[in-house]
């Protein structure tokens, strides 16, 4: 402790008999013990948590064979669902009174080429503003056939996310009203955000497009 | 009157050129291309502050047909390359550019699928100003290297 750090008052977590009520963050106390529950980590296992998970209770019990995983990372919920079924399942997630999934808050794509059979996802992040409560969708695709149902018809604002899946990962979204590039130019080869695209190789555009245009 | 009437002549000998090159030195009229926090700087020289006006050069026009010195400050993307050449065959000669910032110089820190490396593909670039973003003495400087290269144009080497 140099001169001017001891010259000055002391902090009010540092007086004794101070009501002040001071916590440290848990990341960077060096003894959590004692400064009450870590936010990070809520209690139980995961399989706990899933279990008295009352969306996910919700939600299994509409789409029975539909959900192929559901995973809980430190309170937050996570379903893979078929892809057939999204677009039953947001507009599902979006009325149902127990769920009112109001917000749309994201949607991006992925790719994993690592995994074979499912090298896609399409990620949404839905929060309800009336009940307080998110949950993440995926819906892994093949790369063979990396194509999905759109959801704009269920959240208005899903439409240029959907645009930037298709401009960057290169997913293609059925009967979406305007699928075009949202990013990258119109003379643009190929999906940027691809693992297999080099990230140095660019393509020159060779006369300015209008912004706004007819379809 | 009684000082001029016993004054000699007020006779300057000198050259049509470095008349025309005193006019147009010490009035630029800059147009602002800015797409990046470069271009805060930019406004922050032509404010009072560092008063960009000292040095002839703060009636910015926002149409290129206006203007003389073309200000390049921020990021150009691939997508925004043929509005800047655009803008650039709109302004009347002569005509002169100033990059600012790493980005508008080399791409910056975006060695990417989306952003030019370099303005100079695009179109001539009279004065490169370093930095990220430079600090407006620097813009100043540049304006003033701008004008020494002004002051030093004769018709042969237009």
């Amino acid at each position: 402790m140099n001169t001017f750090q001891r010259s000055l008052p002391p902090r009010p977590f540092e007086s004794k008999g101070s009501t002040h009520a001071y916590r440290p963050h848990p990341g960077l106390h060096p003894d959590p013990a004692g400064v009450g529950p870590n936010p990070l980590e809520p209690e139980g296992s995961e399989e706990e948590r899933l279990a008295k998970n009352p969306v996910l209770a919700k939600v299994k019990s509409a789409f029975a064979g539909e959900i192929l995983s559901c995973r809980d990372f430190r309170g937050d919920l996570t379903v893979s669902v078929k892809r057939d079924k999204i677009v039953a399942l947001c507009t599902f997630l979006r009325d149902d009174p127990a769920l009112l999934f109001d917000l749309f808050v994201d949607l991006c794509g992925v790719h994993y080429p690592e995994r074979s059979g499912a090298e896609f996802e399409v990620v949404f992040h839905l929060y309800s503003v009336k009940l307080h409560h998110r949950i993440r969708v995926k819906v892994p695709l093949d790369a063979r056939d990396a194509e999905v149902d759109s959801c704009h018809e269920v959240w208005k604002g899903v439409n240029w996310y959907e645009r930037e899946a298709y401009d960057l990962v290169g997913i293609r979204f059925r009967n979406h009203p305007n699928l075009r590039r949202l990013l990258t130019h119109e003379e643009f080869v190929g999906h940027a955000l691809r693992k297999d695209y080099p990230y140095w190789k660019r393509h020159k555009l060779s006369k300015p497009y209008p912004v706004i245009r007819d379809k | 009157m009684g000082m001029t009437m016993g004054a000699p002549a007020q006779i300057v000998p000198s050259k049509l050129e470095a008349v025309i090159n005193w006019g147009r030195k010490n009035s630029l009229w800059p147009f602002p291309f800015a797409t990046a926090c470069c271009g805060i700087e930019f406004m922050s020289t032509l404010s009072s502050h560092y008063d960009m006006s000292r040095f002839g050069a703060e009636v910015v026009r926002f149409s290129p047909r206006q203007a003389d010195c073309l200000f390049v400050a921020g990021t150009i993307t691939d997508k925004q390359a043929p509005i800047l050449r655009r803008i650039y065959d709109q302004m009347p000669e002569p005509k002169y550019v100033i990059c600012v910032g790493a980005c508008a110089a080399s791409g910056g820190m975006y060695d990417a699928y989306h952003v030019v490396q370099g303005i100079d593909e695009i179109i001539p670039v009279d004065v490169y100003v370093p930095g990220c973003p430079p600090r407006p003495e620097t813009i100043i400087q540049a304006l003033i290297k701008l004008q020494e290269k002004i002051a030093a144009t004769t018709s042969r080497t237009r």
